[in-house]
């Protein structure tokens, strides 16, 4: 049995650390406030979010995020049935932890406390695994999507009445209340070897039998009762004896514990998701499901993208941006400072990240495209510490990610290589673009570099698109992006004036 | 010398590996030795190449385990080192050696030779255990694998040997005397009757019940594993790895009482069976020739020592094995590098830098000179080690070596330790000089290291002649290692070899070691250089 609410079977995403480029990635989008927003205090859902989105920097499949579209739509319109299920899955888990934290994870010397421990965690388990599946038969109808249908399908098909009875059975036998039988060979030294426990204690010889020397023949010994010695190697024989059998309980119960912990995991995607759709919609930030497209000449369309971990910090709905650009190529955005450039950046950016995960995004309408990893390379605040080493640190980090980009990457740059003179910061990134087109990587930057925004204007390349940040009448910014190029200077004396007042120009 | 013939010899038979005809090398008093071990770093040399032997530390809590066989390896360790400490001018003996290390470098002969040390090894523990053994059927199961490893050693030896063919004379004795042993009803019948015993032991079956404080022992029922039926029936939430939750049983070093008491009625289950093994044991008690249990003692000679050189090879250390010459012709050694820097070296993997010394026609003194710590006093030590090395019949670390065995080694190395007057220090030095010149003859290699320190340096130097003057009479080889520049050029036949400076940057130790006149100068000029203060950087620097 497996959850299989986040991929269809033949599609499951092999565990594992996430993209490397996450950390980066991460930061960069600022998505610890999307994560906070979906955890909604609870750390364990921050988390499970959090290997997701981390994930989704990663290759996309479209299958993968059709399905989980498909079933957050489900969860969105049952969100207190999705959260009844979680609820017993997490009980069971807790039960588990508060009951038997000691006996089974400190196993010590003694195979009969693991037996002990293992029979009474599996009968529990199996009380909770019961309730899951009476719940899911009477959910079935509700929910549309193929994953939580599997799901449902698996519970009643798998935990059906006959085998709980089997289960039950055996683990009354596992008591041993008539003793333990074992199966052995003569090992090295000729010392009992290769022990086989058997199911049930074997044939006896009654009294009489013995007298008439009849039965099986049998010889028998008993302990002294003064033998401490002996009655402690004849407790280490019977935890041998016991000890693969207990291995067994033990361990198929953590499998049991493995699925309520899969469950709970996939589950907790999809209550942080309904966490995270609740905030935004009661700020009034527009959310829909993106559409996918593909092929080379696709194009991006949004119509009021906003950045939604801005607007998760402000409280309020940020001017959203519309576009319609070519998926592949590159998308230069050039402007006043504080104009929005980051804020649209970091929009499109989210949106990509989320696209992947097969969540909602933040806009009126979005359609996008599946591409095979996000990376990111933005400009580091000044470090104090670091003397005239930031062009190395930034081409050191740049090194690092060409590692990682891949045809159809998507390299989301703010103002690199800005650390050194226009002249040679421009040439390097026109370089390193001119390198990524060439591999088919797509390139959404910010860049006060005019000089390479220049090269890349002139060049005329259709793939090529320009936004820039406009400057509005009296110095305040309106966060919309407008089409074409600002190859003037930024707006330091606009800025300048803001903060020590008079006119700027 | 090789070829005489084996009518002559005490027995055609195997005997040993080191002294195949019987004639071991004379052994020196401990108190001989002592300074030269210290002086070349042999001891150290010894301890990296054959310390594997040496008694294992334990801590007293630590009563697991099978306890090794210490007394064995104590003794093998001794042994070795007398053999150590024993080097050979018998050009016979020593070539022989030579064949046999040169045999026991090939790993078709190796493998199957460590395969044969390691079943020694089984064995040994086996006839411990079975001899100390408290119950009765386990002592039997343990004597019947150490007679079972015994034969099947000497059966994989045969063959390993027979399949490499070995070309040293020794060995082809041994495999000789192997094969006839082999070949003998008395070793056959041995072998038939442990395999035949160890295949019924093998399928004795029986099952065991234990209910409350009572033990049964039965026929096997035979029935499935309960451990697969629970699996089984759990299999449907299999996923990916869970702990082990197995518990670890520490393996006890003998029979519980009550395993015991269970074998003992595994027995009455089976009682033929167990009255053969019983008198199997009794009739062959004592089965292990005395041959094969010298040889597993020899081995670690040549196998530790290919095993070091093979870990020296890493720090850059060549080895070869020397080919011996008569005491007129010339010695020739190239690239040889002081083993007992191996291990410190591998530790910081760094690559240790080998040096060439020859003495041609008349020479017979080499004096190194050059700035301190450039690998001047390890030279000194190398040269010493080779001449001993080679005498022990073990390949020495060097690409190349031509060489004649020295009857005797003598150092005299400065001793620090020694706080004394100045006088009595020199005293002292001239005295060990002495005794040195007294026992030396002209086919013994002296090696001296900053001998005259402790005097002026008018008097160094003429002490310094002296003792030349004495050495070139005698004619003996000889390396010495001082600051006084004028005793290289004592004559024409005075070898002069020079530590080396990086030109570039002269704190960079190069630990090069050539031959060329020396120059005592070159080190300082350099030095200067680097803080420009030569002349022409003064003249620079300062404005006229």
């Amino acid at each position: 049995m497996k959850s299989r609410l986040l991929a269809p079977e033949d599609l499951n995403e092999p565990d594992g650390d996430p993209p490397v480029q996450w950390a980066e990635v991460s930061s960069d989008l600022e998505a610890g406030v999307l994560l906070d927003a979906m955890g909604a205090g609870d750390e364990y859902l921050r988390g499970a979010c959090l290997r997701v989105l981390a994930r989704a920097c990663g290759e996309a499949s479209a299958r993968i995020i059709a399905y989980r579209q498909a079933a957050l739509r489900d969860a969105l319109a049952n969100r207190s049935q999705v959260e009844a299920v979680y609820a017993i899955v997490l009980e069971a888990i807790e039960a588990r932890k508060k009951n038997f934290f000691f006996s089974l994870d400190s196993p010590g010397r003694h195979a009969s406390w693991t037996l002990r421990s293992g029979i009474e965690i599996t009968q529990l388990m199996l009380g909770y695994l019961q309730r899951l599946r009476d719940q899911a038969a009477s959910l079935r109808g509700a929910f549309a999507s193929e994953a939580f249908q599997d799901l449902f399908e698996q519970l009643e098909r798998e935990l059906e009445d006959a085998w709980i009875v089997e289960a039950r059975t055996q683990l009354k036998l596992l008591e041993f209340r008539r003793g333990l039988l074992f199966g052995a060979a003569l090992g090295p030294g000729n010392r009992p070897q290769g022990l086989v426990l058997y199911a049930g204690s074997g044939p006896r010889a009654r009294w009489w039998d013995r007298l008439l020397r009849k039965g099986p023949s049998e010889f028998s010994f008993r302990l002294h009762p003064r033998d401490e010695a002996g009655a402690a190697a004849l407790s280490e024989l019977h935890d041998r004896a016991i000890n693969e059998v207990a291995n067994a309980l033990a361990q198929s119960a953590d499998h049991v514990l493995g699925f309520f912990q899969e469950l709970r995991a996939d589950l907790a995607f999809y209550l942080g998701c309904a966490n995270l759709h609740h905030r935004l919609t009661s700020l009034g930030v527009a959310t829909c499901f993106p559409e996918l497209v593909e092929g080379s000449g696709a194009r991006m369309r949004a119509s009021d993208l906003r950045d939604p971990s801005l607007a998760l910090t402000l409280g309020r709905t940020p001017a959203g941006n519309d576009f319609d650009l070519p998926v592949r190529g590159v998308i230069v955005v050039t402007g006043a400072n504080q104009g929005g450039k980051s804020t649209f950046l970091r929009s499109l950016g989210l949106a990509q990240c989320m696209l992947h995960a097969g969540m909602f995004v933040a806009a009126g309408t979005f359609t996008g495209a599946p591409r095979s990893g996000i990376l990111t390379h933005y400009k580091r605040e000044e470090d104090a510490s670091m003397q005239g080493g930031k062009l190395d640190e930034e081409l050191a980090r740049m090194s690092a990610s060409v590692e990682h980009l891949r045809p159809g990457s998507v390299w989301l740059s703010n103002e690199s290589f800005s650390s050194t003179n226009e002249r040679e910061g421009s040439q390097i990134l026109l370089d390193v673009v001119g390198a990524l087109r060439e591999r088919e990587i797509s390139v959404w930057m910010v860049t006060h570099l005019f000089d390479a925004a220049r090269s890349l204007a002139v060049g005329g390349h259709d793939a090529v698109a320009f936004l820039r940040a406009p400057r509005a009448a009296g110095g305040i910014r309106e966060y919309r992006l407008e089409q074409g190029v600002e190859l003037n200077t930024s707006y330091g004396a606009d800025v300048y004036a803001q903060v020590f007042g008079g006119t700027g120009h | 010398m090789d070829e005489t013939s084996p009518s002559t010899q005490a027995s055609s038979g195997f005997h040993s590996l080191l002294s195949p005809d019987g004639q071991a090398p004379v052994r020196r008093a401990v108190e001989d030795t002592r300074a030269l071990f210290q002086d070349l770093f042999l001891e150290r040399i010894f301890e990296a190449a054959y310390g594997s032997l040496a008694p294992r530390r334990r801590s007293p809590y630590d009563s697991q385990g099978p306890q090794d066989d210490e007394p064995w390896r104590t003794e093998v360790l001794e042994n070795l080192r007398n053999v150590f400490a024993s080097p050979s001018s018998d050009v016979a003996l020593v070539r022989e050696r030579q064949d046999v290390a040169r045999d026991l470098a090939r790993d078709d002969i190796a493998t199957p030779m460590r395969r044969f040390q390691a079943s020694m090894a089984v064995m040994r523990e086996g006839k411990r255990r079975a001899h100390k053994a408290w119950s009765r059927i386990e002592g039997h199961g343990w004597f019947l694998d150490a007679v079972q490893v015994y034969c099947h050693a000497l059966e994989d030896l045969q063959a390993g040997l027979e399949r490499a063919r070995p070309e040293a004379r020794t060995l082809e004795r041994l495999l000789a005397d192997v094969s006839s042993y082999r070949a003998a009803p008395e070793h056959a019948a041995l072998c038939q009757g442990v395999d035949g015993l160890r295949r019924e032991l093998d399928e004795v079956r029986y099952a065991v019940r234990i209910a409350g404080d009572e033990v049964s022992v039965l026929k096997d029922p035979g029935s499935e594993d309960f451990r697969t039926v629970v699996e089984r029936t759990f299999a449907r939430f299999r996923r990916g790895a869970v702990r082990d939750y197995r518990c670890k049983f520490g393996t006890n070093e003998w029979m519980s009482n009550v395993e015991a008491n269970i074998v003992d009625r595994v027995a009455l289950l089976y009682p033929d069976l167990f009255g053969r093994i019983r008198s199997f044991r009794a009739e062959h008690d004592d089965f292990a020739d005395d041959r094969w249990l010298c040889l597993d003692r020899e081995l670690p000679f040549f196998l530790l020592w290919s095993d070091f050189l093979r870990r020296a090879a890493k720090a850059g250390v060549e080895s070869c094995l020397p080919k011996l010459v008569d005491p007129a012709s010339d010695t020739e050694v190239s690239d040889a590098c002081d083993l007992a820097l191996v291990d410190q070296a591998l530790g910081s993997d760094r690559r240790l830098v080998g040096n060439d010394f020859a003495l041609q026609g008349a020479e017979r003194m080499i004096v190194v000179t050059g700035p301190n710590h450039g690998g001047k006093t390890t030279l000194a030590r190398v040269f010493g080690q080779v001449h001993h090395i080679a005498g022990l019949g073990l390949a020495v670390p060097a690409r190349n070596a031509c060489l004649s065995l020295p009857d005797r080694i003598f150092t005299h190395f400065e001793r620090s330790e020694d706080i004394a007057t100045q006088r009595g220090k020199l005293q002292d030095d001239l005295v060990r000089m002495r005794s040195i010149l007294d026992a030396a003859s002209p086919r013994s290699v002296i090696v001296m290291n900053e001998v005259f320190s402790s005097t002026s340096l008018e008097d160094a130097v003429w002490l310094g002649r002296r003792v030349m003057e004495r050495l070139r009479e005698l004619g003996c080889r000889c390396l010495f290692v001082t600051f006084l520049d004028e005793l290289a050029s004592f004559d024409s036949d005075t070898v002069s070899m020079v530590a080396l400076v990086d030109s570039g940057d002269p704190t960079v130790r190069t630990y090069k070691v050539i031959r060329k006149p020396s120059d005592g100068k070159a080190y300082a000029r350099a030095l200067a250089s680097k803080y420009r203060v030569t002349r022409e950087w003064l003249l620079r620097r300062i404005a006229s």
